[in-house]
């Protein structure tokens, strides 16, 4: 009976686990477990590509960044996080500029639960509200992981020089590596760079090796820091001129984020 | 007949040994409650370092791909951490001899710390922020070993179960294979 109890205990657990189950994520993970061991090369080019679609560079979409790439930001602190201000100091935003809401994240792109954000969060967020022009997402860099998530942030400012930065975003998330291990060394982010179709390699290699945004980098961490920000991701849900903040730190699933917005879109 | 003696220390009895201590524990009702509460509270502990369990804005528990094998090794932890707690207690409520909790402690917070420090959690963040550099690479190490340092951390629990068995059963170390001592 004892032992009974024991598995009983246990079995509560996944239960648990089942009830507060993100059901929209259930079909993904099944296929996850059909997928596990199996991964190939086409799969990730397949996801890759889903992703990019997920992203509208391929069907129209005039990503918000591309009206304020090839200005120069350099220099410029960041004082609030308004739309206005991202966007005048040479933040990637995507989405409709005018839209009412703001999603903010501070990322780095050598942080696992950044990558975990950009790959099962930020699909949904796209498709139902960036997409519908909703919500714009700005993307902040908060360097916790040492020089290689530098360069790779020096990298992702360089490629939003041309209009990249998303796809750059979608390729660095997508070919994460282990924390420090190279993936992301300044030669690495050369050859992600000629991946992307469209892309002026000389003018980015010459924006790279000047370290053009060396100082947009830093004062997005300075920012961070200060604000005290714990950890990455940190995302900010805020109305689009700067109020009505909630910050959250985490790789937070879409269900999460969906009653935040969807209680900001509705004046509640 | 008598030359075929069975070794104190064969695997059989080894094995008995294991399943007579968790027998002799857990036909306590308390020591069931204590070893689900302490599973539970190293469950919940786990999932929030891992980000799969969410409080607010609203409760929930997702499980995306990249973390079904450290969820399966943390359920795996959790569930030993509340059997070898529980019986620490047995031991310390029924033994004259004291336990030395601090090092099965030790050895269960390498898979706490493995998992806050895995990344980017706020734990890690201190790390970065009052070590420096130093802060960085045991940030780095602890993120990129956090499943083998995981298993580590099973084997040292397995090993705590085993030596806590030991402990139960070795004043009277009873042969069952041997039907005299029946």
């Amino acid at each position: 009976m004892r032992f009974f109890t024991l598995y009983i205990m246990t079995a509560a657990i996944l239960v648990f686990s089942l009830v507060y189950y993100d059901s929209p994520l259930l079909e993904k993970i099944g296929s996850s477990f059909l997928a596990f061991g199996i991964e190939t090369e086409q799969h990730e080019t397949e996801e890759e590509h889903a992703m990019e679609k997920n992203m509208n560079v391929e069907n129209g979409f005039s990503p918000a960044h591309s009206n304020s790439a090839v200005k120069v930001f350099n220099n410029l602190q960041v004082s609030d996080l308004s739309i206005t201000g991202l966007t005048n100091i040479g933040s990637p935003v995507y989405g409709n500029l005018s839209a009412p809401i703001t999603l903010v994240e501070f990322g780095d792109f050598q942080c696992h639960f950044c990558g975990r954000f950009a790959k099962q969060t930020e699909p949904l967020l796209n498709s139902t509200y960036f997409q519908t022009g909703k919500v714009n997402f700005v993307f902040k860099h908060f360097v916790t992981h040492g020089s290689d998530s530098f360069n790779a942030d020096l990298d992702s400012q360089c490629a939003n020089d041309q209009g990249k930065f998303w796809n750059f975003y979608n390729k660095l998330y997508l070919n994460q590596g282990e924390e420090n291990s190279g993936w992301v060394s300044v030669d690495n982010l050369k050859k992600f760079s000629t991946e992307i179709p469209g892309i002026d390699k000389q003018k980015f290699n010459s924006c790279l090796d000047n370290q053009k945004y060396k100082s947009l980098v830093e004062n997005d961490t300075k920012f961070a820091f200060g604000s005290g920000y714990q950890g990455t991701p940190t995302l900010i849900i805020e109305n689009s001129n700067g109020t009505n903040q909630e910050v959250l730190v985490g790789a937070y699933p879409f269900p999460s984020l969906q009653v935040i917005i969807d209680k900001k879109l509705t004046g509640n | 007949m008598r030359d075929k003696k069975v070794k104190p220390s064969s695997i059989t009895d080894r094995k008995n040994s294991l399943i007579l201590s968790f027998k002799m524990v857990f036909s306590k009702w308390l020591y069931v409650l204590i070893a689900g509460i302490v599973a539970s509270v190293f469950w919940i502990l786990f999932n929030i370092f891992d980000q799969l369990l969410f409080f607010s804005p609203i409760l929930i528990f997702y499980l995306p791909d990249d973390a079904i094998v450290s969820f399966v090794i943390s359920n795996v932890t959790a569930i030993l951490l509340g059997i070898i707690i529980s019986m620490n207690v047995y031991v310390f409520k029924y033994s004259k001899q004291r336990r030395n909790f601090t090092s099965l402690f030790s050895w269960s917070s390498i898979s706490v710390i493995s998992s806050a420090c895995a990344s980017c959690s706020s734990i890690g963040l201190l790390l970065v922020t009052t070590l420096g550099g130093i802060g960085v690479s045991a940030l780095t190490f602890l993120a990129n070993y956090q499943i083998p340092l995981r298993l580590v951390s099973i084997m040292l629990l397995i090993w705590a179960y085993y030596s806590i068995s030991n402990k139960l059963t070795k004043s009277c170390i009873i042969n069952y294979n041997n039907k005299g001592n029946k």
